[in-house]
């Protein structure tokens, strides 16, 4: 082999590297691009990294069944807490909820399971929560408990509540609770994955659950 | 013949005249609720086109026991509800009683209300006359 030869072979290897780095930084580079044109912000409300693990509590669902921590794993949740007493924005709330869900359903997405906790235990038993809860949807759930149950869920999830004494209410008995009135997600976990605060917008819920729902599935 | 006619025509301006100076009350409705709840709540819009604020007062129902106003208020992720002693329209504008803000605490319902039934309700005013309108029982989330 003479040195043209040596030369040329060498260069062709040369320029054979250089072809394959040069691939490999475009590759490299088209994937960065790709990455940066598929990332989507984080859904505004989503505890990433960082979602809180439920611990035990133990509260009363329908049919007086315990409704528990393991209850919680294996769905999809979205939990609310009120009282059936308070006309305006728990009703708005869970009428809203039903609609999120119906739509979900109509549009063949993965659908949450409806929870109602009660923060007025005293005057919602477990028979007239059932009640409250299936009118909006029969497959809603209505969950209630001592005060001190209720709080081994919403102390650990930033739920807060207050009775306050309604001061013209005609038999001066009478009291409002003031309450969170945020939306929980809950994932099959049993993490709170998300939260979406008052006041609600339907559309922006169920986007935002979609996309909470989608970006954990993916992890 | 014309001057009936002319004489009719100026009564009726002035008619149309006297209806742009009064309250509009529109949108009156209640949402529908649960068979078991007693407690429910009224929303409307009210449009106050006169040069003096109107101030609702006082409502009564013959559906309710009683009515007062309330008010929503969202702070801090705690949504709380508190008495309102009246509701002020200002002139020249336009007052919502809307879910999650002002509405109507209507309390000890006496009959079940179901989606499409009309309601009474007396609105008494500080400056105006009585009002005595007609609320809709609705499904919906909002108007």
């Amino acid at each position: 082999m003479n040195s043209t030869s040596k030369k040329f072979i060498l260069l062709s290897l040369v320029a054979l590297v250089a072809g394959v780095l040069l691939s490999q930084a475009l590759r490299n580079s088209d994937s960065i691009t790709h990455d940066i044109s598929q990332a989507q912000p984080l859904p505004p409300g989503l505890l990433w990294p960082n979602p809180k693990q439920i611990t035990p509590f133990q509260l009363i669902g329908q049919n007086a069944k315990t409704f528990d921590l393991e209850n919680l794993k294996g769905h999809w949740s979205m939990i609310f807490f009120g009282y059936t007493h308070c006309p305006d924005i728990c009703p708005t709330t869970m009428t809203l909820m039903n609609s999120i869900v119906s739509e979900l359903s109509e549009e063949k997405q993965p659908t949450p399971r409806v929870i109602f906790v009660t923060v007025d235990p005293e005057r919602d038993t477990q028979e007239h929560l059932a009640d409250y809860v299936t009118y909006f949807n029969p497959a809603f759930l209505g969950l209630t408990g001592s005060e001190e149950n209720i709080a081994s869920l919403t102390k650990q999830i930033g739920i807060l509540s207050m009775k306050i004494p309604d001061e013209n209410s005609t038999e001066g008995s009478e009291y409002l609770m003031d309450h969170s009135a945020s939306i929980l997600l809950i994932g099959p976990e049993a993490r709170l994955i998300g939260i979406f605060s008052a006041p609600h917008s339907k559309a922006d819920i169920k986007h935002r659950y979609l996309a909470m729902r989608n970006f954990i599935d993916n992890q | 013949m014309k001057k009936t006619l002319t004489a009719l025509l100026i009564l009726f301006t002035s008619f149309t005249v006297q209806a742009d100076q009064t309250l509009v009350i529109e949108n009156i409705w209640i949402r529908e609720a649960p068979p078991t709840v007693k407690v429910l709540a009224a929303y409307m819009t009210l449009k106050n086109p006169t040069d003096q604020d109107i101030t609702l007062i006082y409502a009564e129902s013959p559906a309710f026991e009683d009515v007062m106003f309330h008010k929503t208020e969202i702070t801090d992720g705690i949504a709380k509800m508190r008495h309102a002693k009246e509701v002020v329209i200002p002139a020249h504008s336009s007052f919502e009683l809307t879910p999650g803000n002002y509405h109507l605490m209507l309390m000890g319902r006496k009959e079940l209300l179901k989606e499409g039934d009309n309601v009474k309700i007396k609105l008494i005013f500080k400056n105006i006359d009585d009002q005595n309108v007609s609320a809709v029982v609705k499904k919906t989330i909002s108007e």
